[in-house]
Formats: C-alpha cells, structure tokens, sequence
C-alpha cells in the first residue's frame, strides 16, 4: 500500500500515470460518458493538487481516488438529474441506424441477434436484463419494482451477462469487427 | 478474498451496470491486472454488455495526453498570485459577504439545501461520521462508514457510540443492540467494540454482534477476533461463534454444530437435488426436489450467512421454480431447467 506524506507535483505524476485510466472507467461506469468521465477524475487531480496543503491522505491514496470518484460521479449524476440532462443519450448507439445500406442490413441482422438471444434468457433474468436496459433502473429500483433482493438481481445481472456472451459467442467477432467498421474505430 | 467464477461475472455485471462500489472496482482492477485470462475474461463480457446494452465500450484513454490537460492547469494556478494578497479580492470577498448573507437569510427558510459528498464521503446508502458521535438505526437497519473505512451495518433500535478520540487513539466504540462490522484492520490502530461490559477485539474481520434481552451473540463470518472479559480471553475465527450472558459476566463459545452460524455454501453447477440435499442437511430440514426434469438442474451461486428462506427465495427466483412449504417438508417443483 502507497501512503503519501507529502503531496508534490511528481506524487500528483505518479498517482495519475497508474490510476487515471482505472478511475476513468469507474467513472465511465456511473455516467456512462466518456468525456464526462474523464473531465471528472482530471478535475479531481486538479483539486488534489490545489488542496495538496490541506489534505491528510493518511490511508490508501488508491481508496481515496476510488472513493472520490465515486462521490463525484454520484454528484455529478445528482446534478443532471437537477438539469434534466441525460448524456447517456449522446453515447448510446443504434445498430440499426447507419447510413450505408450494407451497413443499416447488417445492424438490423445483429439488433435481431441480440433480441434473439434476450429472448433465450430465463424468464426472470430476462425481465430483470430489460429492466435494466430498456428502462435503466438502477438494481435497487429493480428489487423494488420485483419484490427481489438486491442479491437476486445481481444473480440474474451476472447470469444474463453470461448467457448472453454464451448465445453471441459465435457472433461476438463478427459484432466487434460491425461496430468497428461502423464506429471508425 | 477468493471469489468464485460466478461471483466474478456478476462483479463484473454490476461493474459495466455502474453498480460497484469504490472498493468492488479496485478489486476489479487488481484482478483484471493478474493475468490475461482475467483481463479477456472482463473485455468479452464488456463487450457482450455493451453489444446487449446498446452502448459504446470505454475506450482506453491516452493517460499522456490527459496529464498533459491536468498539468497545465497546476502549472497555471501555481503561478496565480494569492488571492488573498490581492485588493480587489478582499473588497469583492466582503461585497460577496454581505449578499451571500442577506440571500441566505432569504432562501434559509424556503429551500432545501441539495446534499452532495465530499471527495472522502462513503456510499450513497451511507452516511458520514465524524468522531465523538453516536450512531442511531432507529427506524430501520442501517449502514455506517466511519473515518477509518470500517462498515457498521446497525439492526434496528441499535445505537453506536464511537469514542472522543476514536481513530487517534484507538478505535474505541460501544454498541447498544445489534449490528455487523466490516473492520479495516490495522494493527497499531485496535478496533475494539464494547458491549454490556464485553471487549471484542478485532484482528482482520467481519463479525455480527447480536444483543437478545440477557444474551450477546458473536459470530465471526471472516478474519479473527478476541473476546476480553474479566481479564479473559476467548479467540475466535471465521466460522465461529460464542455467546456473552449479560447478568452472569460468563462468556463461552458455541461448540456444537448445530449453533454454528458459518452458513456460506458455494455452489458453482451443483445440481439441485443435490443442493437440496446439502440444505437440507444443514438446516435440519427435508427438502426434496419433487420433479425429475429440475433435479439436475445447475445452481451456480453463494450464500452467505443468509437464512433458509431467503436461500430458497433465491433459488426460486434463479430457477423459476415453485417452493412449498409444510410442516415437515419442503418441496421445491418445476418444470424443466431454465
């Protein structure tokens, strides 16, 4: 464990180069944004940075960055809510809606792939996999909504996730390559 | 902490769900980082979710380019004069003061403050706890993260008292009532918890203490504790449990198997006769599954310490199987696996 006593400029360097992109994608997790999700954990750096006199990191300064970014994103979600935005929107990609024609007919064959294989989930993990997709509730609202524990929902969370790699396993390449080419990744 | 395979997956699941907490995510990231198998493992499952999802995969960011961002700005701030030497700053601090004031005179009354969390905040579910404070889960159980990270979940009508210089001088706390701890273990820093007159100590732990009108219940679900009573002692590890007898001043550890509490089952493809066997056994109950087209059906999960019923609401939720319940039996029914 890394304990920092001293915050300097070469700590800040070293805490960003093995934690940003970690941070990142915890971030990225929780707001589904990347720009956001990145702006968020280089605004935490600044303020460690700005604060560096006053702050007394005498635990884990890996806790502290993840804990941070948490309470940031959890903030940050607080405040779009407030503003009624929703940038998830903005990052959110329609297979189906391509320009080029090839394109538009392989995204419609992969968005019926994909139906298909929600259809093949047991009937209770596919109902909590919609919830969750389809209406985006968080697993607390998804217990409530089922009378579920949150356990449960995270049970069924996980098991969808593997039925699903299992019935687009064959396809899975194939998907990657789609949504590169379509991307310009 | 060895987690089994499916544990892994629904980690990963509530990760790519925004669901995982700040420490679940290290943990993630430590993991990803041991070998590649772990690291393609997580990369096939984020990119089935974000194929399921309908959304983009996070893209590894260039960390060079993003520190190059941050630097200019330390560079910038480092070369800004004080604020606080500069005039027009205190006559605009002043000036700021004066409305700042007379707003919140205006609003104090009408509106409701938003609460945000401080960078060194805990969970949204959880509230922050200076020292020298007392902790109350009045209504409802309650989850409490102290300044040190340790976890205080509090049943109803039980009350935490942290010490006046807790985390300076030890980690002293008393509890009222009952509650589980979710201790950070460190070693020149004790943890002790106070009940009735008993010291349990902690040595790298989760434990639940649980107070019933003249008894005090300890059970230890990980790591070690001691208990110290009376200049006693009574070491205790994962899986075990001991009672307190308030008005006898007599601690002892439970030594049969039946009071044992270390109900963790792990099931990675156990077909379900058989964990209704093991269930069964366990709990002194006859569970028997009634239906041949279910009874090798996979059950892939873990419980820990939770209760029969709510292992067999599980079950039923997992499986799609009805559970009926009588006097001397318990039949789990179904049709087929799901």
């Amino acid at each position: 464990m890394e304990v920092i006593t001293e915050i300097d400029k070469r700590a800040i360097d070293r805490l960003f180069q093995s934690y940003y992109e970690g941070l990142s994608r915890y971030a990225y997790s929780i707001l589904k944004n990347q720009v956001a999700a990145e702006d968020l954990v280089q605004q935490l750096f600044i303020t460690l940075w700005e604060k560096r006199n006053e702050l007394e990191i005498s635990s884990d300064p890996k806790s502290y960055l993840y804990r941070s970014t948490y309470n940031r994103c959890l903030n940050e979600v607080k405040r779009m809510k407030r503003r009624g935005v929703h940038t998830e929107v903005s990052e959110e990609y329609d297979l189906s809606s391509q320009q080029d024609t090839s394109q538009l007919v392989l995204g419609k064959e992969l968005e019926g792939r994909i139906e298909d294989a929600i259809e093949t989930l047991p009937e209770k993990c596919r109902e909590v996999f919609r919830m969750s997709r389809f209406k985006e509730l968080s697993y607390k609202e998804i217990a409530e909504k089922m009378e579920i524990s949150i356990k449960t929902v995270e049970n069924h969370m996980g098991k969808a996730l593997r039925l699903m790699r299992e019935e687009l396993k064959d396809y899975l390449p194939l998907i990657v390559i789609t949504i590169v080419l379509m991307k310009g990744w | 902490m060895v987690r089994t395979r499916n544990e892994i997956e629904e980690l990963i699941a509530s990760f790519l769900n925004g669901e995982a907490t700040p420490e679940q995510a290290m943990w993630l990231e430590e993991w990803k980082a041991e070998n590649d198998e772990n690291l393609a493992l997580f990369v096939l499952m984020e990119k089935t979710w974000s194929l399921s999802n309908g959304r983009e995969r996070f893209k590894s960011p260039s960390v060079e380019n993003a520190w190059k961002k941050v630097e200019v700005h330390i560079k910038e701030r480092a070369k800004t004069i004080p604020l606080w030497k500069n005039p027009r700053f205190i006559i605009g601090v002043a000036a700021a003061g004066v409305i700042a004031f007379l707003l919140g005179v205006f609003f104090a009354n009408s509106v409701q403050p938003e609460q945000f969390y401080a960078d060194e905040d805990p969970d949204k579910s959880e509230k922050v706890i200076p020292a020298e404070n007392v902790l109350l889960a009045s209504d409802k159980v309650s989850s409490f993260t102290l300044e040190d990270n340790s976890i205080v979940n509090l049943e109803e009508g039980s009350q935490l008292t942290l010490a006046a210089d807790y985390n300076v001088n030890g980690r002293k706390v008393e509890l009222k009532g009952s509650g589980t701890f979710e201790v950070v273990h460190d070693e020149s820093n004790p943890f002790v918890v106070m009940v009735e007159g008993l010291e349990v100590y902690d040595i790298g732990t989760v434990f639940t203490i649980d107070t019933r009108g003249d008894t005090v219940s300890i059970v230890v679900a990980e790591g070690a504790v001691e208990l110290r009573l009376n200049g006693k002692t009574l070491d205790m590890v994962e899986g075990d449990s001991a009672f307190y007898l308030i008005s006898d001043r007599v601690m002892e550890r439970y030594e049969s198997k039946e009071v044992r509490q270390d109900k963790v089952f792990v099931f990675d493809g156990t077909n379900l006769e058989e964990v209704a066997s093991i269930l069964g056994k366990f709990f002194k109950r006859k569970i028997v599954v009634m239906d041949e087209s279910i009874a090798e059906c996979p059950v892939s999960v873990t419980f820990k310490n939770e209760d029969l019923p709510t292992i067999l609401d599980i079950i039923r939720e997992l499986l799609d199987v009805k559970i009926v319940r009588n006097k001397d039996i318990i039949g789990i029914y179904g049709e087929g696996c799901n």
